[in-house]
């Protein structure tokens, strides 16, 4: 225990000799966090849209304000034929349209099923199908203001749980979280262990009697401090500036983020026992795991549509479980019986990192 | 002119050679746009679909049982579990069994008035976007049920809507995704390149050397950025040919409108990395400001998340970013087939990140070493 103090110090010194480094890092996820924080939603905002009337319906510009209305959209061009409502698009100056033929107004009123045609850009076929669904909704709403007929606005009493607001932030604060720790904790760790190897300090040290694993794990030490301090930081920005809630028990979310934070340094630890080299760490984590890191987490691509070998890559993810528990903590208000197996793989992949670790340094440094 | 060019030609060769004999620079270039280009496409699949329904059902009559055929038949829903009360139904809910709870009160077919109470539904709202399109999914098959169940009520809804996906009529998620992440991959890899190439002189000190050969600063910002170019020009139209051959995607307009921008972009993602590897002192701290850069990127660019849905300074913030102008101008070309009369925003946009960064690295390079 005593050696393991001794070099957690000496990396201690050598963290506060380099405090731009430092600062970088604590600043990192903290920046990411605002940004992402105010920046990233998904709900539809002011999406330029247009209404084309090709006869001469009385209804298009009640229609138009009826949908500039609408905090989803703003009406900025007003084409009034087909070819330059194409042109339009062409340029991706209007994203959706909804195009009313000549005999739209009689048809309606005469209750003779009149047609209309909903034109979107469909090169985003997600934005594509939430622009087309909600000018449906506005067409249809408008046009049973005017005929009441049938149940085309029907109002089922619909409750959103647990984000009632329908903000994205419940998706990407606690993901962005997730990869920014999971990237960082694990690419300053082996930095640590790795520049030690490169100038033979590391080798000096098992010479002089020192034990490779005190060694190692006397600067995990540090950076898990360091770590909890950012995860404690990162947790109350998010509560008290950006407001998201905290409904379950906050010990729970602390467990949480120590054993996230165990299993990004174990990965960490891994990493420098494999190899020596400080720039294929480097490569090694922010290219190699960067981006199955992004994509597995689960915020940005919804992991249920992907195919079924990379599902079961997810998994492997660190982070998505640490991503799955945390929303259940926060948002959820889950108790322990709810994330007792995402604590578990946390659990069992901190010990097969370590375990792995500890094999290699066994066999390597005699 | 020969004298000009002397100097350049051996600092080009040895430059060349370093990235040839550099391991990480081949990891970066053979492995990294590989995963983009082959993995990301198949993995990002935003549609909404089999969303799974818990139905509590306290009617439990032929009607109920209709109207749960109904939103089975109607493609987007899978009815996967029954729960005989709404707190045993919140549990699926909880363990992520179920996206949605439909509730049928006991009569619910009785009442037919427009706002209708029968029914209840609550959604997961977890995933927001997902949230938003299942209750209106929703909330549109049961109208139609109603509308066909009701006597009083025209069979047919009352507005005939067709609806039209230009560009991408069959909706396909590669043909949207391929083009930003070529987009992508011609500015991350640069980045990081150009970084890593400049960084390195600087922390083997071997800087000190080159300042004192008749190299100026001007040929060794050349020298540095050719060969990183040329590497992410090739990288370029092999994401074009993997687009080609495994997407199936052919460009819409005309791809020499891409390459016109594409020799001056990468150019502009050299000069930031310049900037990057000026305020750093070693190889970790440039890579992680250039990782916090990449964040940033490509979660403000538009691959993932679109910039349309943004608050409007996020949106305006973002169009200052390279990467979100030259990612829509690849879709623009590749998926809508703009002209070149339609670029000019793009080119203005572009314009406007390329000056202050030209004139900040002649100032950090060039001008203070004088």
């Amino acid at each position: 225990m005593n050696e393991l103090m001794i070099f957690a110090g000496k990396e201690w010194r050598h963290v506060l000799r380099d405090p731009v480094t430092l600062l970088i890092v604590l600043l990192l996820p903290v920046c990411a966090l605002f940004i992402f924080g105010y920046a990233l939603t998904n709900e539809l905002n002011e999406v330029p849209v247009t209404v084309v009337d090709l006869g001469n319906n009385q209804l298009d510009a009640e229609l138009l304000l009826k949908v500039n209305d609408s905090p989803y959209f703003e009406t900025k061009y007003f084409p009034y034929d087909l070819r330059t409502m194409e042109d339009l698009f062409l340029n991706g100056e209007l994203k959706g349209a909804i195009v009313l033929p000549p005999d739209f107004e009689t048809k309606l009123y005469k209750n003779a099923r009149p047609q209309a045609l909903i034109v979107t850009d469909g090169c985003d076929p997600n934005a594509a199908r939430q622009i087309s669904a909600y000018l449906e909704r506005l067409l249809l709403e408008y046009s049973n203001s005017l005929v009441p007929i049938g149940f085309s606005s029907l109002n089922i009493q619909n409750q959103m749980l647990y984000n009632p607001g329908l903000k994205s932030q419940f998706t990407f604060i606690p993901g962005v979280m997730a990869v920014v720790f999971m990237i960082i904790c694990s690419v300053i760790t082996a930095m640590a262990i790795v520049r030690e190897k490169e100038k033979g300090t590391l080798h000096m040290m098992v010479i002089a009697g020192a034990k490779p694993v005190y060694i190692y794990y006397g600067k995990a030490l540090v950076y898990v401090v360091i770590a909890l301090v950012m995860f404690i930081m990162i947790q109350a920005i998010s509560v008290m500036v950006i407001g998201l809630p905290f409904r379950g028990s906050v010990w729970l979310g602390f467990l949480m983020g120590i054993l996230f934070i165990a299993a990004s340094l174990s990965c960490g630890l891994m990493l420098a026992s494999l190899t020596s080299s400080q720039n294929t760490i480097l490569f090694l984590t922010l290219f190699v795991m960067i981006t199955p890191t992004m994509l597995c987490t689960g915020f940005i691509v919804p992991v249920e549509n992907m195919p079924i070998v990379l599902r079961w890559f997810c998994l492997l993810i660190p982070s998505r479980w640490f991503y799955i528990g945390m929303q259940r903590v926060m948002f959820q208000g889950q108790g322990l019986t709810g994330i007792w197996f995402q604590v578990m793989v946390l659990v069992a992949m901190t010990g097969a990192f370590t375990g792995f670790t500890l094999y290699k340094l066994k066999n390597s440094l005699k | 002119m020969k004298a000009w060019f002397y100097p350049l030609y051996w600092f080009l060769r040895k430059e060349c050679r370093q990235l040839y004999r550099n391991l990480d620079v081949r990891i970066l270039i053979v492995l990294f746009p590989n995963i983009i280009l082959l993995v990301v496409p198949f993995a990002a699949d935003y549609t909404v679909k089999d969303l799974r329904v818990v139905v509590v059902d306290h009617d439990r009559s032929a009607y109920s049982r209709a109207a749960c055929q109904r939103i089975e038949s109607s493609g987007y829903f899978l009815i996967t579990k029954t729960a005989p009360t709404i707190d045993e139904a919140e549990k699926f809910i909880k363990n992520e069994d179920a996206d949605m709870i439909l509730e049928i009160y006991h009569g619910f077919n009785q009442d037919r008035a427009g706002s209708y109470k029968g029914l209840s539904i609550q959604t997961d709202a977890m995933n927001a976007v997902k949230a938003a399109l299942a209750g209106t999914y929703m909330q549109g098959v049961l109208a139609d049920y109603f509308n066909t169940m009701t006597e009083a009520a025209p069979a047919l809804a009352q507005i005939d809507i067709k609806k039209a996906y230009w560009f991408n009529p069959s909706q396909n998620y590669p043909f949207f995704m391929v083009p930003g992440l070529i987009a992508y991959l011609v500015t991350i890899v640069p980045i990081y390149l150009t970084t890593i190439m400049l960084v390195r002189e600087k922390e083997n000190a071997t800087i000190g050397q080159l300042e004192l050969t008749p190299l100026g600063p001007f040929r060794y910002l050349i020298g540095k950025f050719f060969p990183v170019w040329v590497i992410t020009v090739v990288l370029f139209f092999y994401g074009l040919l993997i687009g080609y051959l495994i997407y199936g995607i052919v460009p819409k307009g005309n791809i020499a409108i891409v390459c016109l921008f594409l020799g001056p972009y990468v150019v502009i993602s050299q000069l930031m990395a310049a900037l990057i590897a000026y305020v750093s002192k070693t190889q970790l701290m440039a890579l992680l400001i250039a990782f916090f850069f990449m964040l940033n990127f490509i979660l403000l660019c538009g691959i993932f998340t679109p910039v349309s849905s943004m608050p409007t300074w996020a949106a305006k913030t973002a169009t200052l970013i390279p990467v979100t102008v030259f990612v829509e101008l690849c879709r623009a070309v590749m998926m809508r087939g703009t002209g070149l009369e339609g670029t000019g925003l793009i080119f203005r946009q572009l314009l406007m990140v390329f000056v202050p960064l030209f004139a900040l690295t002649w100032f950090c390079y060039v001008y203070k070493r004088k």
